[in-house]
């Protein structure tokens, strides 16, 4: 597939661009039919990660909200953002702690996911955290996690029994809760939409965008081919030229060699007519020896039926060469007119060849517009 | 006896072969002035000079221009003359009986050979010339 591709794309394309496309290639996977596959897209494909952490962050700061944001399978495509030391120094910080959050983090990407819609929760140790999925249509590429905050005054008492059963610092545990921004339900639902909305704005853009590039890249390498084909058609149709003209300088050659035939015909001729010459004036001689030139009659007789036999033949071999310049004139006449036609086509060939240059031209330009190259 | 057939145009001639010295291909003539109008000029032949016989006209004025190929060089007792043809035709047997006088005053005779009616050209009438 991918010698095809180069062998397909470097008469026209030079080698950088190859390169270009081929990493585009590997950078987004798509269907054999060349469209985008949206079950294999990735969260990067279509969010330009950098401006969403930079917004992440931002956000994260003016709501005192963390975030982070995961791809499909829950590995972070982000750094965290604002997380609480609660949850960094504390929470994370034992396996057994960790493995609670992911379960928890799980279950509340799954209920995102289920309702393709912002979930809020409250997590395993009793911070409020909530889900809000990436959508591409409907598909899922990833999820924003957010939250670790209190909606109300931390109990406690079950804070300690939590820092207990993960193993950690209980008075850290509860100094650390203790400095967890208070807010009500309200804003962190506020919030978890406008992450969500933000978000799946940007994925939609970048989907709509990922589309137009690649339905331009399709493009471009659709008219390269066409471009490659008729480049080599272009070629073949000089062969055809070529050949053509090498056939009727052939044909005249075969015209010329039957000349010659007659050529040799016509001296083949003039011998049969002095070996009857030949002939009659022996049959003078014997006449003129009477009896004694008898025998020698006979043989001038023979003599003479030879040299017949010989023009005969001659004149009869001649016959067919005629003949034969005749089919070579009718071959050349055809010839001639095939000629005129492989060199109309050709012609013809050419000026699509190169209108179509023109509008490959166009298509790559379109490409490198829509790929930002 | 044999006779050696010979062509005029289209038409056919014969003449006994006995009074036939040589044939052969045309060549070079020496036109004479003042001579028969049926004699084209002189040749050379094995050393003789030969007037040359243009046998159409001499046999007939209506044919002019006649484009000759051979000679045939005839022995008429001590005198030899060419006589100019279009084709020597063929060498045949016949019997002399097959020659028929059809003018006596002309010496016009002919013979029939495979139902070819073939002018016979006589030794008197070649004498004549």
């Amino acid at each position: 597939m991918l010698i095809q591709m180069l062998l397909l794309f470097l008469p026209i394309n030079n080698y950088k661009k190859f390169n270009l496309i081929l990493e585009e290639f590997y950078m987004i996977k798509k269907l054999s039919n060349g469209e985008l596959d949206v079950t294999l897209l990735e969260i990067k494909d279509v969010i330009d990660i950098k401006l969403l952490q930079t917004f992440q962050d931002n956000y994260a700061i003016g709501l005192n909200i963390a975030s982070v944001t995961v791809d499909k399978d829950g590995t972070p495509v982000t750094k965290p953002s604002s997380y609480t030391s609660f949850c960094i120094d504390f929470t994370h910080s034992t396996k057994a702690g960790d493995d609670r959050c992911a379960v928890s983090h799980k279950k509340g990407g799954e209920e995102a996911a289920r309702t393709l819609r912002p979930y809020i929760y409250t997590c395993h140790a009793g911070l409020i955290d909530f889900a809000a999925p990436v959508l591409v249509g409907d598909y899922q590429i990833g999820t924003i996690l957010g939250g670790q905050v209190l909606t109300s005054a931390p109990n406690e008492a079950k804070f300690r029994k939590t820092a207990n059963e993960i193993g950690v610092n209980e008075d850290g545990y509860i100094d650390a809760v203790n400095k967890i921004a208070l807010t009500n339900e309200k804003n962190v639902t506020a919030a978890a939409e406008v992450l969500y909305i933000v978000a799946n704005a940007l994925s939609q853009a970048g989907y709509e965008k990922l589309k137009l590039s690649n339905m331009s890249q399709n493009l471009a390498e659709n008219f390269s081919q066409i471009s490659a084909t008729m480049e080599e058609l272009s070629a073949s149709s000089v062969n055809v030229t070529n050949n053509q003209h090498n056939l009727s300088d052939e044909i005249v050659n075969v015209k010329k060699l039957s000349i010659e035939i007659n050529t040799i015909l016509d001296s083949i001729k003039s011998i049969a007519d002095e070996t009857k010459m030949l002939g009659l004036n022996a049959a003078i001689e014997a006449a003129r020896a009477g009896d004694a030139g008898r025998g020698f009659g006979v043989v001038a007789t023979e003599i003479r039926t030879l040299s017949q036999n010989s023009k005969e033949t001659a004149i009869k071999i001649m016959d067919l060469t005629n003949k034969i310049q005749e089919s070579v004139d009718k071959t050349i006449e055809t010839s001639h007119a095939t000629l005129e036609t492989t060199e109309q086509q050709s012609a013809a060939i050419q000026e699509v060849t190169s209108n179509l240059m023109e509008v490959t031209t166009l298509a790559d330009d379109l490409n490198a517009m829509a790929n930002n190259k | 006896m044999q006779i050696l057939t010979f062509l005029l145009k289209d038409e056919q001639f014969a003449l006994d072969i006995a009074l036939v010295d040589t044939i052969q291909n045309k060549m070079p003539i020496t036109p004479v002035p003042n001579s028969k109008k049926y004699v084209i000029g002189l040749i050379s032949n094995r050393g003789n000079v030969l007037p040359v016989i243009d046998t159409s006209l001499m046999l007939d004025d209506t044919v002019i221009d006649n484009i000759y190929e051979k000679f045939i060089i005839l022995n008429l007792g001590n005198e030899k003359l060419a006589l100019a043809v279009n084709e020597i035709d063929d060498v045949l047997e016949i019997e002399e009986k097959a020659i028929e006088n059809i003018n006596k005053d002309e010496n016009l005779s002919i013979i029939n050979v495979n139902s070819n009616v073939i002018t016979f050209l006589t030794y008197k009438q070649l004498q004549k010339i």
